[in-house]
């Protein structure tokens, strides 16, 4: 394949390293091509944090210029419309898991909150496919991440990726109950449970 | 900054004890984050260590703005100690506050001196409050950020007072607490919520500025449990005493 550009968002302490990480992995797993960038340290702290990976034999720089990604992945509402107003190509595919936690403009009364027809409506003007997930019965917030990735495995949106390839990169990363509770997670939403 | 952090506490007070026209000088580390709205703490940021050496420099034939400079823990050891000397040995008048928050938060929570081990064993402790002691710093404070009307106290009695002020503003790291309670597994405590007190005065979401607080359309307040660490700095922030721990 030439390339697929996946552009992955959300607010610092959301477990997107480790979303793209795995993500990462399970592209290598499936025997393609795969390179990315990583945000760590100040972003953490509050602040948004975004993960660039590149799949394919046509890509040399990690870096996806904007609005060329073919999908863009966001952990939280207003995440994902700052990255499908930024990155996402036209046509491309939106997933995104549909918590809030308000940008500093919202909380300071200067901006209001972004609801999900804002969503709607971008993504109507750029012809993109959204697809929107929240797990209301989730216990461990920071498991939100393994969601949004059973919902990519189980709608194959990364070409080439299959459901055993998600689950070889989770068991790469961890293991014990921690292994046992995400791939639980994982299989329900994957379809495979 | 984070959900709970002791820096919040602490730009929170010490806001509280300064005018429009004292000066404010961050170095780098996580506290330098309080340069951002709304604590809009620190007007200069030059390099690791440079606060002392540039605030000392800021406060040399002035008599009209109060010069306060603000310098981590880990800078501290790393670059902080010879503006400090400089301080003591030039008889500099400015309030130095160090952030002291037991590790090197902003790069991953790298080990410094004063933590009393390095990344393979454990070592001589380093405590700030010895080293300025032992450079001849003899205005030194010393408080818990947490406690914040003791920290606003300090500083406005610091600020009246001439030559080199050291205020020690202390509270550990709370994402590497949280995080090492998680991989104990011990339970966080319960995080609070917003009861029907609320007159809102938007102090917690807008002033203290705590990520877990989130405001609705209709211009009500809860708050973000997945953010929220229990950590209960918040509730003297409130003018209508309105924020409670969430019992459920």
């Amino acid at each position: 394949m030439e390339k697929f550009d996946i552009y992955i968002t959300g607010v610092g302490g959301q477990g997107i390293g480790l979303l793209s990480e795995a993500l990462l992995r399970a592209v290598d797993h499936s025997g393609q091509r795969a390179i990315g960038a990583d945000t760590h340290g100040l972003a953490q702290r509050g602040g948004m944090v975004s993960s660039h990976l590149r799949i394919g034999s046509g890509v040399n720089s990690v870096l996806i210029m904007k609005h060329t990604a073919d999908m863009v992945i966001a952990l939280e509402r207003h995440e994902a419309l700052r990255g499908m107003v930024n990155y996402l190509k036209e046509k491309g595919t939106l997933v995104y898991y549909d918590t809030v936690w308000q940008p500093l403009d919202v909380r300071l009364r200067k901006a209001r909150e972004i609801k999900n027809e804002d969503i709607e409506r971008e993504s109507g003007k750029r012809d993109v496919r959204v697809i929107r997930e929240l797990e209301e019965d989730l216990k461990d917030a920071r498991m939100q991440n393994v969601v949004l990735m059973g919902r990519i495995a189980c709608d194959g949106l990364i070409p080439g990726v299959s459901v055993d390839h998600y689950e070889r990169s989770l068991s790469d990363l961890m293991d014990g109950d921690l292994l046992t509770k995400n791939l639980k997670l994982f299989r329900r939403l994957s379809g495979r449970a | 900054m984070c959900p709970g952090c002791g820096h919040r506490s602490a730009f929170h007070s010490i806001k509280k004890a300064l005018k429009d026209s004292d000066i404010t000088v961050a170095d780098i580390g996580c506290h330098t984050l309080g340069y951002l709205e709304p604590y809009r703490m620190g007007q200069v940021l030059l390099c690791m260590g440079h606060s002392s050496g540039t605030a000392s420099g800021l406060s040399l034939f002035n008599n009209s703005r109060r010069v306060v400079a603000f310098l981590g823990d880990s800078t501290f050891f790393h670059t902080g100690l010879p503006g400090i000397i400089n301080a003591v040995f030039n008889k500099h008048n400015f309030t130095l506050i160090i952030m002291e928050n037991g590790t090197t938060a902003m790069t991953g929570h790298q080990d410094h001196p004063a933590v009393g081990r390095n990344f393979r064993e454990v070592t001589q402790k380093v405590p700030v409050r010895q080293v300025l002691e032992g450079l001849g710093v003899e205005n030194i404070r010393e408080v818990d950020t947490y406690n914040q009307s003791k920290l606003t106290q300090y500083v406005e009695e610091a600020l009246e007072e001439e030559g080199f002020k050291v205020i020690i503003a202390k509270h550990p790291c709370m994402l590497k607490f949280t995080r090492e309670l998680r991989r104990k597994g011990r339970p966080l405590p319960n995080p609070v919520r917003v009861s029907e007190k609320c007159n809102r005065k938007y102090v917690c979401v807008s002033n203290f500025a705590c990520p877990s607080y989130q405001i609705t359309d209709d211009g009500s307040i809860w708050v973000q449990k997945d953010l929220c660490i229990g950590d209960r700095s918040c509730i003297q922030t409130c003018p209508s005493e309105a924020i409670v721990p969430d019992d459920k």
